[in-house]
């Protein structure tokens, strides 16, 4: 029998001779080798069923459950400014905060009772916000809410005139 | 669908879609891994979420340094290991050892006894029962299919380590699929 470190070289040739990678002349000497050696014919027998194992698929679902499961975790320290909050809080100012932003400029000369109504009417979306940030997952409401109450406290301003 | 490095800036910007599209990229890698090394379907599922979780949580520092497929490959690996070692704990708990069955040393060879599937199911159980280091590198190289320098990679160890570790990993598992037609291992 061949002595075992004889046959690392041949063994470490397994790969490249299943894949027919070894030039003429190695494939020949490692055609004798495996001829005089029954222990590289059963370790290359090994090196086939390794090989030959097939691959499993995931489950269809597991990227949904990942998502889903991010969703339920708390957020880590800096998660919603580094990722959702950018750019939600940038949507949310886009297409809730900046047109309330612009009346509260337009309401500026038109006295209390018209912005206290403007007021009134973030405190609804803020009530709003809330419920919807329920059922949407505080992540997603946390930076609406936020945009709602800089704009509350923007027009909040100094104290109306009663 | 962008690159790996794309799906990145895009998830890190807060694009869930571009999240869902890096997991479903990677998930057959995954999955397909913890599968190997851990053999419980529904364990190997836990580990692949638990793996996504996490890289996602740290995907801020990636910096780039390997592929991303490498990166989460370790991050799997070192996933598996720690929970097959919890479950080895736990299990060594519940059962005290001397009550436990021994392995059967002298099973005869079977390679030509069997069907294809209890084949299948010999060799995986050989496989499992290899020490960590050596499953690992034979999940790595041969389940999924990574060179000898890609798995050094995942593992950050030198590839003559790898290879080291793939010959005596053969040579073990000769040993416990033909006990009585394996040489000695020096």
């Amino acid at each position: 029998m061949t002595p075992y470190d004889d046959c690392r070289p041949f063994q470490d040739q397994f790969g490249d001779y299943l894949l027919g990678r070894l030039s003429p002349a190695e494939a020949l000497g490692f055609a004798q080798h495996l001829r005089d050696c029954a222990a590289c014919r059963q370790a290359l027998a090994l090196e086939r069923r390794l090989r030959a194992v097939p691959p499993v698929a995931a489950p269809a679902d597991l990227a949904a459950a990942v998502l889903a499961q991010r969703l339920a975790r708390p957020a880590p320290s800096g998660w919603i400014r580094s990722t959702l909050g950018n750019t939600a809080a940038d949507a949310a100012f886009r297409t809730l905060v900046d047109p309330l932003l612009q009346l509260d400029l337009e309401l500026r000369g038109a006295g209390a009772p018209l912005r206290r109504l403007v007021a009134g009417a973030l405190a609804g979306l803020q009530s709003h916000l809330y419920r919807e940030g329920n059922k949407l997952g505080q992540r997603l409401a946390l930076p609406l809410l936020d945009a709602s109450r800089q704009v509350r406290a923007a027009l909040a301003g100094p104290p109306m005139p009663q | 669908m962008g690159t790996d490095v794309q799906l990145i800036q895009q998830h890190l910007q807060g694009d869930p879609q571009a999240t869902r599209a890096l997991i479903e990229r990677h998930q057959d890698l995954v999955y397909n891994l913890a599968r190997r090394l851990l053999g419980d379907a529904e364990e190997a599922r836990d580990a692949a979420q638990e793996t996504f979780l996490r890289a996602l949580e740290s995907l801020a520092g990636f910096r780039g340094d390997c592929t991303f497929s490498t990166w989460l490959y370790r991050s799997a690996a070192n996933t598996c290991i720690a929970r097959s070692r919890q479950r080895r704990q736990r299990r060594s708990r519940e059962v005290p050892a001397a009550d436990r069955e021994p392995a059967d040393e002298s099973a005869p060879s079977s390679l030509d006894l069997v069907e294809q599937g209890e084949r299948d199911e010999q060799l995986h159980q050989a496989v499992a029962e290899l020490a960590e280091p050596y499953r690992v590198v034979i999940a790595l190289h041969y389940f999924q299919q990574l060179t000898g320098a890609e798995v050094a990679q995942v593992l950050e160890v030198p590839e003559g380590t790898v290879k080291a570790r793939l010959f005596r990993a053969q040579r073990l598992l000769q040993r416990k699929l033909n006990p009585r037609g394996g040489r000695k291992i020096r």
